[in-house]
């Protein structure tokens, strides 16, 4: 609700916030409202003396923790705005954590584990090998895996039954 | 030192004969209920599915002879298919006291191929040759201590 300029005038003078013309004009007109300046001001000195007297200001608890507030408050909003950092501290233990998930996860599939194979005493190289006839074609196929070195001869003549023996 | 010197030569006799050549001719082939595999190819008998992919492998016919340095010698596993080879032992330590070996595999009197290899013993070498009605036919070499 809004005040009217008259109570607004009236509280200002109480007050004693109005200049010395804006007084006098001022309790010229509550005369012609059918107000006593004198007597309003005394009621209105009393009423405050009676508040000051009665009205009791509760007493706030943990005044050092309010007013740390309330300065961490104004300085939070009175402060410049400041840019986040891009790599805060959670972000770099989530990225740490990331790196070695996948770590894991590549050493785990490229890195060949477990008990390696025992050495094997199987040695049998070709050094050169030839084929005597063009339609002959010779590869020399080594299995490290199976330790089995095979000369592999394609383009050779299917043979019959018991040609073989 | 007679003694000594009887005893050396004697090493020395044991050693040179304990050496062999073995080869033999295989018929390799797939069938519902193979048989097991003949006693010398236990050893690599497993490498050889892997490698060949036949389940049954059979010895068809099979040839050995004692192997020294500077040999010539022809093994003859079977009448259609036999080697001529040349051995020297050889020097590299990665032999392991095997043989340097000039093979000439022979169908027939047909030389196929003609190779140089460095074999170490227990250390089979493989020719995987024609297929035949029986199967496909590989021919195994094996130097033996």
């Amino acid at each position: 609700m809004k005040a009217s300029d008259f109570e607004a005038n009236f509280t200002a003078w109480i007050d004693g916030q109005l200049d010395l013309g804006r007084t006098a004009a001022f309790e010229q007109e509550m005369r012609a409202c059918g107000f006593d300046p004198a007597a309003e001001r005394a009621a209105a000195e009393q009423t405050r003396t009676l508040l000051d007297k009665y009205s009791a200001t509760p007493e706030l608890g943990h005044a050092e923790f309010f007013q740390h507030q309330l300065l961490h408050r104004i300085e939070r909003e009175t402060a410049p705005a400041v840019a986040r950092p891009r790599w805060t501290f959670p972000r770099l233990a989530w990225a740490g954590a990331f790196c070695l998930l996948v770590a894991g996860v590549l050493f785990r599939t490229l890195i060949p584990t477990g008990a390696e194979p025992p050495p094997s005493n199987y040695f049998a190289t070709i050094v050169d090998v030839r084929t005597y006839e063009p339609s002959i074609s010779v590869d020399t196929v080594y299995d490290p895996r199976n330790n089995v070195t095979v000369l592999w001869l394609d383009g050779l003549d299917y043979l019959p039954t018991d040609i073989v023996r | 030192m007679k003694l000594a010197a009887a005893l050396l030569l004697a090493l020395a006799l044991d050693a040179a004969a304990a050496d062999k050549i073995w080869s033999a001719v295989l018929l390799a082939t797939n069938v519902a209920n193979p048989k097991p595999a003949p006693t010398e190819l236990k050893p690599v008998a497993a490498r050889l599915q892997r490698v060949f992919g036949y389940n049954q492998f059979e010895i068809v016919g099979r040839a050995s002879a004692d192997l020294t340095d500077d040999a010539k010698l022809s093994l003859t596993p079977t009448k259609t298919f036999w080697l001529d080879l040349k051995a020297r032992r050889a020097s590299s330590p990665d032999a392991r006291g095997g043989y340097l070996l000039n093979l000439l595999l022979f169908q027939n009197d047909r030389p196929l191929v003609d190779t140089v290899a460095v074999i170490a013993p227990a250390s089979p070498l493989f020719f995987r040759g024609p297929m035949s009605a029986h199967g496909q036919v590989i021919v195994v070499l094996q130097v033996q201590q």
